[in-house]
């Protein structure tokens, strides 16, 4: 853990250093998260897979800081970073890069740390370098991320005293030892429940995700839908569950319903869209309700099913995102009437429109289709009206997402010019990660 | 003065003489500023006691003579440095009137004076402003403690009725009904006056509360109307220094908050931490840093203002002080707007625009500590936390 941790810190000091050289800074930038990735991928290889307790495990002396990873983590990470040097090979600033070497830093702390409190903090950092980004001046929206930003911050400071409640319950906020808060589980449920249901944006409080992923920039939607959200989902699965486990057995129907209605709203709010980016941005909320619910049924599969799930969005919604920039590189606007005809022009852009929308609405032969199927059957173990409902609902998918196609690629030709090699290459990984775990998912 | 020997009260007077003769020959050329200066400050390092509040007082106010230039500035300094020895140690009405008073007439007259060019008006006026005011309540107050003197035949401040104490205290501190002179004054005084006025007394009114005055009122009136003054005052302001000016009265919100809840411990933290992310505040030219500092005092992690302010709420909540935590949070989401609006505004506007800040080169040892301080003290303030 520390390897990637000071390979970042070493990476944003390199960031420093040349102010006139773009390009330079862009190469450091590619390496720094490259050899991240490489770490993370040493990582995988030494863990032990049929473990079931935490690994590499590092405790910071005496402290209660504490970072170590399991399976969901160590996948999540792997996810992370795969995603970055993404990112890397879309921006263009120097801001940029900054920005996100420093909240790569940030994630990946955040997804390995065992400490409630730090967790909290980490998680709080991250906001005020996505303010800046969403903000930017002449493409983000101020509005957008105000939005963001409040959002979770009003969450986080519910979450705030129940920390501290934690804290004086159980003389520290290490999760390893966080299991005697049975007292106060209604308040601290609450708590952890207000911040994660904001972050995994559930219904109510969801309105921050479409117009940020709309405002951000294309690396800044690619990391939002494909990590940030699961920072939400990996803060159920660690903090919450162990924690407050009749919390969130008491609370379950208040979730479903709320996951039930968000999967709903969201499907359908996405049938009168727009805005391309918009479109993506609403089927992100209804996968991570599933996700939600998924993790709230807490029967033999969920957590599996669950990450699992996470890392088939984390590979579908930034495909997806990073095809809606390329049409937005072309022609400058998201709006999905100036666009028709695509399949003409672009052939090699459609086709890959094409699949990663089927993998939007789990089609068999994707990843996302076997991780329904698991969520679907760690439903049905405990309500089997709502896993019912939710195979019914699932056909909304289908609708949005045929039809947005339709409506991009098929049509009278108006031609903007095709995937270069670049964009495909960037676009590649995710693909070749899309096919591989759709033919061979593993653990 | 303080004074331990009879030689040091002769080396003090000594000193003091000095300074005034150096200060009135100024005008020959052959003494310059910077020595009286020193002078000045080696002055207020001799005549304080070896307590821990008086040598904070005195390092700060060592610190910040640093940045005033002219005569009357260290003369009235230096009056008001006395002034503020004496109260934080007062135990009596009347030496607690007098002492505050010897502060405020200080500040008052140096608000008034030093204005540069174009913003004497509104200097003069902030300070008529807070002199009117201010005098108001004090006189009030000298009412009050004459009036029960007459009752009581005695001065002390243990066990009388104390309220009109603490709405001196509490205007002096900016508090929100009582706030208004302090949105103009920030507005109008030059840069280095703003740094005395918004550390220096709110340091030693603390200090003073906790050190010799105990309170039987609960201020959790003052501290609501702080935080939502404070929170939502701030919206539509276009003057970075009145925006900060309602900063300044959030954060005595919640430092109120500390006092009344969580004890003096942790508001010493909040304060300090306060003081020098201020003191970085206005002495920064670089944009991108002030924007770093907005966040530090907005709250947010990993910077030393989140931890100042969880510190408050942390003691706060083992008190059980739910609807008072409950408002300070909720004003806490309010305050992040306008410095979202800081932040944004410093952090992507170009970096050679003609709005710099100016006197950088004096400041430069100052600011640098104080960066690395701020930059550091999450690590020491993280510990009561982590063990």
């Amino acid at each position: 853990m520390f390897i990637t941790l000071l390979l970042l810190a070493f990476a944003l000091s390199l960031v420093f250093v040349p102010e006139s050289q773009a390009y330079v800074v862009r190469t450091y930038a590619l390496v720094a998260t490259l050899l991240t990735m490489w770490a993370v991928t040493w990582l995988w290889w030494t863990f032990d897979a049929s473990g079931h307790g935490l690994q590499m495990l590092v405790i910071l002396g005496r402290s209660h800081i504490a970072f170590g990873i399991d399976g969901v983590a160590l996948s999540l990470m792997l996810l992370t970073s795969v995603l970055f040097p993404i990112c890397m090979l879309l921006l263009r600033s120097v801001a940029g890069f900054m920005t996100f070497i420093l909240l790569e830093v940030l994630i990946l702390g955040a997804l390995c740390v065992l400490d409630l409190l730090g967790f909290y903090i980490l998680f709080e950092a991250s906001l005020i370098l996505l303010f800046l980004l969403i903000g930017r001046a002449p493409y983000g929206s101020l509005e957008a991320a105000y939005k963001i930003v409040l959002y979770t911050m009003a969450g986080s400071l519910v979450l705030l005293p129940t920390l501290f409640m934690i804290y004086s319950e159980c003389g520290t906020t290490n999760v390893l030892y966080m299991t005697c808060a049975s007292n106060h589980q209604t308040v601290l449920g609450w708590g952890l429940l207000a911040v994660l249901a904001v972050k995994i944006p559930l219904m109510p409080v969801h309105l921050w995700l479409p117009e940020a992923h709309v405002a951000a920039p294309t690396a800044g939607s690619v990391l939002l839908a494909g990590v940030l959200l699961k920072l939400g989902g990996i803060g159920f699965l660690r903090f919450m569950l162990p924690v407050v486990p009749e919390f969130c057995v008491s609370v379950f129907p208040l979730v479903a319903t709320l996951c039930l209605v968000s999967f709903l709203f969201s499907t359908l709010s996405t049938l009168r869209q727009i805005d391309l980016k918009k479109i993506v941005a609403y089927s992100s909320i209804a996968h991570m309700s599933l996700v939600t619910l998924a993790i709230f049924s807490q029967s033999e599969f969920s957590v599996y099913s669950s990450s699992f799930m996470m890392i088939a969005h984390g590979l579908i919604s930034p495909a997806l995102f990073m095809i809606v920039g390329i049409l937005y590189d072309r022609a400058h606007t998201k709006f999905i009437l100036y666009f028709s005809g695509l399949g003409a022009s672009m052939p090699i852009g459609s086709t890959l429109f094409f699949l990663f929308t089927l993998g939007n609405l789990a089609f068999p032969l994707f990843p996302n289709f076997i991780a329904e199927i698991l969520c679907l059957v760690s439903i049905f173990a405990v309500h089997e009206l709502l896993a019912y409902v939710f195979c019914v609902c699932q056909v909304l998918g289908a609708a949005y997402g045929f039809w947005a196609f339709n409506r991009v690629v098929h049509g009278m030709p108006r031609g903007p010019s095709d995937v270069t090699r670049t964009e495909f290459n960037s676009v590649l990984p995710l693909l070749i990660g899309t096919v591989w775990l759709g033919l061979k998912p593993m653990a | 003065m303080f004074w331990n020997s009879i030689v040091e009260l002769d080396l003090c007077i000594g000193l003091l003489l000095l300074i005034l003769y150096g200060l009135l020959s100024l005008r020959n050329g052959h003494v310059s500023l910077g020595h009286i200066r020193f002078v000045c400050q080696a002055w207020l390092v001799l005549i304080t006691p070896l307590e821990v509040q008086d040598i904070a007082l005195c390092v700060l106010t060592v610190v910040l003579l640093q940045s005033f230039h002219s005569f009357e500035a260290l003369l009235f300094l230096l009056l008001a440095y006395i002034g503020q020895l004496y109260m934080m140690h007062s135990c009596n009405l009347v030496s607690f009137y007098v002492c505050l008073e010897a502060q405020t007439l200080c500040v008052v007259v140096l608000c008034g004076l030093l204005a540069r060019g174009a913003s004497t008006s509104f200097s003069v006026e902030a300070a008529l402003k807070f002199l009117l005011l201010s005098a108001m309540v004090s006189g009030m107050a000298l009412f009050w403690f004459s009036a029960m003197y007459q009752r009581t035949g005695s001065l002390d401040m243990v066990g009388q009725e104390t309220f009109w104490i603490l709405l001196v205290m509490l205007f002096k501190l900016g508090v929100a009904p009582m706030h208004m002179w302090s949105v103009d004054l920030y507005g109008s005084v030059p840069k280095s006056l703003l740094l005395y006025l918004s550390t220096a007394p709110k340091l030693s009114l603390f200090t003073f509360w906790a050190a010799s005055w105990h309170h039987d009122f609960s201020v959790g009136v003052f501290i609501l109307f702080s935080m939502l003054i404070g929170s939502i005052g701030a919206y539509g302001q276009p003057a970075l220094r009145s925006l900060f000016a309602y900063s300044t009265i959030n954060e005595i919100g919640l430092m109120l908050l500390a006092v009344e809840t969580a004890g003096f411990h942790t508001l010493y933290q909040h304060l300090g931490i306060y003081i020098i992310t201020q003191l970085l505040l206005w002495n920064l030219t670089d944009k991108r840093l002030f924007a770093l500092c907005a966040v530090s005092l907005a709250g947010l992690p990993p910077f030393a203002g989140f931890f100042g302010k969880a510190w408050i709420f942390w003691h706060a909540m083992s008190v059980q002080a739910f609807s008072l935590l409950l408002a300070a949070l909720f004003c806490t989401l309010l305050s992040l707007v306008y410095y979202l609006r800081v932040i944004r505004l410093f952090w992507t506007a170009p970096v050679h625009t003609a709005a710099s800040f100016a006197g950088a080169p004096n400041q430069t040892t100052l600011t640098s500590a104080c960066a690395v301080a701020l930059a550091f003290a999450p690590v020491m303030l993280v510990k009561p936390f982590i063990i």
